[in-house]
């Protein structure tokens, strides 16, 4: 609570250039935007560049902060264009990945579900995957994450079942790309091909 | 279908995202303003306070000789005299200040911009930019044109978008984008992404 009531004076001190309030911002959200970007990436060292990159471009765009919406939504817009930038230019790299991943014929006894949840969501496309993010992981409703993602309700909430529906798929037990689940259809076509 | 979707947000929350040592949380927020920093920028307008005394002195003799060399350049070059003699008055203009400035922050400069708001310096925290050959840019788009003093190797911002500046042993500048390439060799190159920026190049001839 003493963070929260510090934050404003930290944005203002920030968007004249001190640092060490900046850095009190990052100490505060830090964890948020890693989770993000590691959901985002599936790499550890991937999401820290991202979150490095994320902080750097809000701090740059500090003075265009106005407060209408929360920071903390600020930040994950910010975060969630690199993430999506991210995968536009690595479109080789996770060719390659979808690759190797289509190989694995089943996970290894071993092989943690955490991984397995993880190889799972790298294989949504990448806007499913920040759509599924935002609102299981961040916990946000699909208006919040409307506005994060700076598309519609509608639109989040047809990537949302889109990649449920392939999720559990992989996620079936036994198999990573078992039988179809028997989930019930949209009422609608698909405005926004996700 | 609620216990199918319940299920399913199980499965997807028991994926933990791996736990960083404490170590980590504590130095991350001095890596990125360790960033910031080193590519701090130092505007003549400045309304900031800086943290310490040092860096006052450094921002007061870096604003104050440069706001003498831009009152000096605009007196000496009035608008509406540009022409072929004021092209090469601009480009020595510009070695003077390069000269001036490389003595004040050796090997830390990273680009001087020269445009309608005024003169900037980009700097570098530490000595730590290798000594080459300055590269003097024009770079025209928006209908705005800005002079760049920078080297081979260091990054300038094109309509937008940032950009490699790179130079050969010929003397030819490039100036890479992620999709589009130019080069003082062919010029007929396209110069950003749009095609829409213009772009001058020379090596300034001045001895490090």
């Amino acid at each position: 609570m003493a963070d929260l009531d510090h934050e404003p004076e930290w944005i203002r001190r920030s968007q004249k250039g001190d640092h060490q309030a900046f850095e009190a911002l990052i100490h505060r959200y830090q964890r948020m935007i890693h989770s993000l970007t590691f959901r985002m990436t599936g790499s550890l060292s991937d999401a820290e560049d991202l979150a490095q990159e994320t902080f750097i471009r809000s701090y740059q765009q500090l003075r265009g902060f106005r407060g209408e919406a929360g920071f903390s939504s600020w930040l994950y817009r910010i975060a969630m264009n690199q993430c999506l930038n991210w995968r536009k230019g690595r479109e080789r790299r996770e060719q390659l990945h979808e690759d190797w991943a289509g190989q694995q014929d089943q996970p290894a006894q071993n092989e943690g579900m955490a991984a397995r949840v993880q190889e799972a969501l790298m294989k949504l496309k990448p806007k499913q995957r920040a759509a599924v993010v935002l609102t299981t992981y961040e916990g946000m409703n699909h208006a919040q994450a409307a506005r994060a993602l700076g598309c519609s309700e509608t639109t989040v909430s047809w990537r949302i079942f889109a990649a449920r529906r392939k999720l559990k798929q992989l996620l079936q037990p036994g198999s990573a790309r078992g039988p179809r689940a028997s989930f019930g259809g949209p009422p609608n076509g698909d405005p926004s091909q996700p | 279908m609620n216990t199918e979707k319940f299920e399913l947000d199980e499965l997807l929350k028991a994926a933990v995202v791996p736990e960083r040592s404490a170590g980590y949380w504590e130095r991350f927020p001095q890596r990125v303003t360790t960033r910031l920093k080193e590519g701090v920028v130092v505007p003549l307008t400045i309304d900031h306070q800086p943290s310490t005394f040092s860096r006052w002195s450094f921002v007061l003799a870096a604003a104050c000789l440069l706001i003498g060399f831009a009152t000096g350049y605009w007196m000496a070059h009035p608008h509406g005299t540009h022409g072929a003699s004021s092209e090469a008055g601009q480009v020595a203009q510009n070695e003077k200040l390069f000269r001036e400035m490389a003595s004040l922050f050796p090997n830390q400069i990273r680009a001087i911009i020269s445009d309608n708001q005024g003169v900037r310096l980009v700097l570098s925290e530490k000595a730590e930019i290798p000594t080459s050959t300055p590269l003097l840019l024009k770079i025209c788009d928006g209908g705005q044109c800005r002079r760049i003093i920078t080297f081979s190797g260091q990054q300038i911002r094109v309509n937008g978008e940032n950009c490699e500046v790179l130079s050969d042993s010929r003397g030819n500048v490039m100036v890479v984008g992620r999709r589009w390439y130019w080069s003082s060799a062919d010029p007929s190159t396209k110069a950003s992404r749009d095609g829409r920026s213009h772009i001058q190049a020379q090596p300034l001839e001045i001895s490090l």
